[in-house]
């Protein structure tokens, strides 16, 4: 008898997992479902009312002209030409923000007091809108790459620098004095315990500040460039080009998904190996 | 009892002594601060013109000779107020429109996870990007600072709402439900209700959003406003003018920055 109960147990477990897989089949299938639909009735749309005139096409163009403009972009070579100056600009001041970023949190948690003598100062820079700093950059550095990268590693800097701060100072202070009664110098704590534990934080903000760097070197452009997207998209306006601004805006979009994309398992590797010593992110 | 009454003594003491300490702290701290500050001012006008080039770095009477300049030929209030609002407007429009779209998104979990792709994608968009097609589109007047303004704002409340919605506990849901809440008062009494502290970041964090977006939106193509001051006096090479419309623009967000403490803490107050 007690052979039949268990079965009719596991009958009914086993026809209750099948529902949820089901169930969360169904879900997947939905939703994939309804994100093909909706990209094909807005492009279609789009397109549509584009060729029936209920939209101009001089202003909002249409997919089908985009892509063909992003093609013609692509095979004259303009298109990479381009990438190529924004990509520069963005990877330097970038790499140039946050270096300088987590050098500047390393040097200000060392002691108290430059800290707090500081502290206010970076934070009212920090209030300044930096974008609003563009044309004096320009006025200072030129319409080459130097600006833009200035730019880009602005926007960078200051978010890195804080999220940093922030993981430096929520090291468990047990950690520190236990490693300092083992008898490890200032370099060994900095070297072995806090920055391992504030890198998730740094690698947060690093992912946080790739759109808005770009953003910087983008700007930078409009302000007066030789080449770059920005430049592109700003050159289009008296052209009334709308599809080869489309399709640079698109080509930027890219550049900033391929990015994240890149950092999210180097983020999520980090966080692994962040809850062996003790961090909580 | 002399005891207790001696021990109070004490410790009211030493509370005593702990204040005035904390007190003379924040003193000194901020003299060092206003003193680093003074030093610094003081230091720039010094050397200008003998390490630091005034034509590219000015000098603190030279910007503020042009702040008067600018009061007195009349051009600052004009300016100021055009930024004003069309920071104000965007951020109205913005707030709006990512309030409506967290609630809704929120509240449906399909719906969001059949947008999710579309989101990350506009997401990726640099905002600045579309400024010159909001050019094309709405011109050079006030609507495209609007709309770019809206723009930027948009994203940081949207985010901040949907998390916040989707933090509701299950529980208070339930809970509501089994005391025989409604579709409607779940919405405005729970969820809402319980998303508002996420709410109330991202409306908060918005306000400069919506003041550089105005700002860039003058810098790509205006003929006024405290961008196109930054920009004009940019293209003239007018360090000390850039600077100073700079510094316009820094005290504007931080009185909007000030404001906006003062009023999240009346809120709270009220709230609690």
């Amino acid at each position: 008898m007690a052979v039949v109960t268990l079965s009719r147990a596991d009958r009914a477990l086993w026809r209750a997992t099948e529902d949820a897989r089901r169930s969360r089949r169904n879900w997947a299938v939905s939703v994939w479902l309804g994100r093909l639909c909706l990209l094909a009735g807005l492009l279609g749309g789009w397109e549509l009312a584009a060729d029936r005139h209920l939209l101009d096409p001089t202003f909002t163009s249409k997919p089908s002209a985009i892509a063909r403009a992003w093609w013609q972009l692509a095979t004259t070579g303009s298109l990479w030409h381009h990438t190529q100056y924004t990509l520069t600009e963005f990877a330097v001041g970038f790499a140039l923000g946050a270096l300088l970023g987590v050098l500047a949190a390393c040097l200000l948690t060392l002691s108290d007091l430059p800290y707090r003598v500081l502290e206010p100062y970076l934070l009212a820079l920090y209030g300044i809108p930096k974008l609003a700093l563009g044309p004096l950059i320009v006025l200072w550095f030129g319409v080459g790459l130097l600006p833009k990268i200035v730019l880009a590693a602005m926007m960078t800097f200051f978010l890195v620098y804080m999220n940093t701060v922030v993981g430096i100072r929520s090291t468990s202070g047990d950690m520190v004095a236990l490693l300092r009664v083992m008898g490890a110098t200032r370099r060994d704590l900095y070297r072995r315990l806090i920055l391992p534990h504030a890198l998730p934080y740094t690698l947060t903000a690093l992912r946080l500040t790739i759109p808005i760097a770009i953003v910087g070197a983008v700007l930078g452009e409009f302000l007066g460039a030789t080449g770059g997207l920005g430049y592109l998209i700003y050159e289009q306006v008296t052209f009334l080009a709308v599809d080869k601004m489309m399709a640079a805006i698109a080509t930027l979009a890219a550049i900033v998904l391929a990015f994240r994309l890149l950092l999210l398992p180097l983020e999520r590797s980090v966080n692994r190996h962040h809850k062996a010593i003790g961090g909580n992110g | 009892m002399a005891a207790i009454a001696h021990r109070e003594r004490v410790l009211e003491r030493v509370v005593d002594e702990h204040r005035r300490r904390r007190r003379h702290d924040f003193w000194t701290l901020y003299l060092t601060r206003v003193a680093v500050l003074v030093a610094l001012l003081l230091a720039w006008q010094l050397l200008s013109g003998v390490l630091l080039d005034p034509y590219f770095f000015s000098r603190p009477s030279l910007i503020w000779h042009q702040l008067v300049l600018l009061v007195q030929s009349g051009r600052f209030t004009g300016n100021v107020l055009l930024t004003v609002e069309e920071a104000f407007l965007g951020y109205l429009l913005g707030t709006v429109a990512a309030t409506v779209a967290a609630a809704v998104l929120g509240l449906l979990p399909r719906a969001y996870a059949i947008v999710e792709p579309f989101l990350l994608a506009v997401y990726s968009i640099p905002s600045v990007a579309i400024g010159p097609l909001l050019i094309v589109w709405l011109g050079i007047g006030i609507d495209s600072k609007v709309v770019l303004a809206a723009y930027f704002v948009f994203f940081v409340v949207f985010m901040n709402g949907v998390s916040g919605v989707r933090s509701v506990p299950r529980g208070w849901i339930d809970v509501a439900r089994v005391m025989g809440a409604g579709r409607g008062q779940l919405v405005t009494k729970v969820v809402l209700r319980g998303a508002a502290p996420h709410f109330m970041t991202g409306l908060r964090t918005a306000v400069p959003q919506a003041v550089i977006g105005a700002i860039v939106g003058e810098f790509i193509s205006s003929q006024r406003g405290i961008g196109f001051l930054i920009s004009d006096a940019s293209a003239r090479y007018n360090t000390a003018g850039v600077f100073a419309a700079i510094s316009v623009l820094s005290i504007l967000v931080l009185v909007m920055a000030i404001l906006l403490s003062g009023l999240s803490r009346l809120g709270a107050r009220r709230a609690g």
